[in-house]
């Protein structure tokens, strides 16, 4: 895990502290670490691996960060803060992160598409341990679960500990409103076509459904089934064919906000994700259409 | 980071004032530590820390043995400082090989008691035999209790 992002405060330049300022953090830092090490240790042991230190300093990190972003109080200003007081807020915030977390949990399972895949399977199943091992106290930037299936649209690695959790299970929840606009029958025939044995394989659900049914939108179709046959493909590429990358950006936002408006996607995060999922698309569509060939973008059967 | 420098220096400067405490403390069993050695012991503590890969915050862990071992039958004025070194170095290596799973005192114990026990004041048996065989256990499950009994 690469945790740089999460030590921008003790970069003087990046928050205009002077060097003076920087120095006392990392005393104040290092007072922390010395603290919560003997925590940890129960007072056992003087010493301790360097990797745990890190990973301990690494948590101070976060929850002071969380806290200041949270605050928007200037870590000038923080530097006056008693530290180990600062500390037991950033706790107080992840607990209501939890809380939140634990709420989208419940809905996400409940909303679960009505298509088996091994892996989202797995990786809520895992979810689930991750609100049993989660430690506040000394490891609150780990994800110590294991979180295989993937999103249409990543989580990005500048998150930690819950706030990836959390924005884990908002993205899910989204792709699992979408997928349950239309009949199972029509997921297990699309994603049969995208990978035969979709059920065992490391794939995102979302992001081959959306695709096809924006196909549809865009062909200005009303029915509910998800099959773009052949004939369809010919009229999309003739369609498309002589549009610029910038020109496809601009049908594919406008394609993408009716087609959430036609399956009531109510909240503009939804919109906002199936945009986003369609935008990403573009680089792929347009080499398609040079080459005259849909069939790796939209499905048929 | 220049903050880091002056923490060591002072972490230097209170395991000497420590180590000259011990003094007063060990030479009524013929033991005592010059300034010299007790700045090559305190140099040698952080050498032992980096080479095993680990990090001490507070009180280092030479006090302890010094009170621990000072009293052993096998310890003698001439090779003091050197036992007291060895004895730094293969704690540090056997807090890492048990996982952490021992205490310092009870690790510190169990070094003494094999010392004085079966190890008859041989360094070498202590780390390659009794203390290897401890942290195995540890690994597994064992409770270090039984002290000279393996």
């Amino acid at each position: 895990m690469n945790t740089s992002a999460l030590f921008p405060f003790t970069d003087p330049s990046a928050n205009d502290l002077s060097l003076q300022d920087t120095e006392q953090l990392q005393i104040k830092l290092w007072q922390l670490v010395s603290y919560q090490s003997k925590r940890y240790t129960m007072g056992d042991s003087s010493s301790l691996r360097i990797e745990t230190a890190e990973e301990l300093f690494t948590s101070i990190c976060f929850l002071l960060q969380l806290y200041q972003i949270e605050t928007h109080i200037p870590w000038q200003k923080l530097l006056d803060s008693n530290f180990k007081e600062l500390l037991k807020e950033s706790r107080s915030l992840v607990k209501a992160r939890i809380a939140q977390a634990k709420s989208l949990y419940a809905r996400t399972q409940q909303s679960l598409p009505k298509i088996k895949n091994d892996f989202l399977e797995d990786t809520l199943t895992n979810i689930g341990i991750f609100f049993q091992k989660y430690d506040i106290y000394f490891f609150a930037h780990q994800i110590p679960c294991i979180i295989d299936y993937p999103l249409a649209c990543p989580v990005p690695e500048t998150l930690y500990g819950i706030e990836y959790i959390l924005q884990y299970l908002q993205q899910l929840l989204i792709e699992n409103h979408f997928l349950q606009c239309f009949p199972s029958m029509d997921l297990n025939c699309l994603l049969s076509v995208y990978i035969p044995d979709y059920e065992s394989s490391l794939i995102n659900l979302y992001e081959p459904v959306a695709i096809n049914a924006w196909g549809h939108q865009l062909l200005v179709q009303t029915n509910n089934t998800l099959n773009i046959s052949h004939q369809e493909k010919v009229l999309l590429q003739q369609r498309f064919q002589h549009l610029s990358s910038p020109e496809l950006h601009v049908i594919a936002a406008a394609s993408a906000k009716k087609l959430a408006s036609e399956l009531s996607l109510s909240t503009p995060i939804e919109t906002d994700y199936l945009q986003h999922t369609i935008d990403s698309l573009i680089p792929r569509l347009k080499v398609a259409l040079n080459a005259q060939n849909l069939n790796g973008i939209f499905m048929s059967w | 980071m220049t903050f880091a420098l002056e923490t060591i220096k002072l972490q230097q400067l209170a395991a000497i004032q420590e180590l000259q405490e011990c003094n007063q403390f060990t030479e009524k069993f013929g033991l005592t530590l010059t300034e010299a050695q007790i700045q090559r012991l305190v140099n040698e503590r952080f050498e032992a820390l980096q080479e095993n890969g680990r990090i001490e915050f507070g009180e280092g862990v030479l006090k302890k043995l010094v009170y621990a071992f000072c009293s052993s039958p096998y310890l003698y004025q001439f090779d003091y400082e050197d036992t007291i070194a060895a004895l730094q170095e293969t704690f540090y290596y056997f807090k890492n090989e048990s996982d952490d799973r021992l205490s310092d005192d009870e690790l510190i114990t169990f070094m003494k008691q094999t010392f004085d026990g079966k190890a008859q004041g041989s360094l070498e048996y202590l780390a390659e035999t009794s203390l290897e065989e401890l942290c195995r256990k540890t690994r597994y499950g064992y409770s270090p209790d039984g002290g000279d009994s393996l």
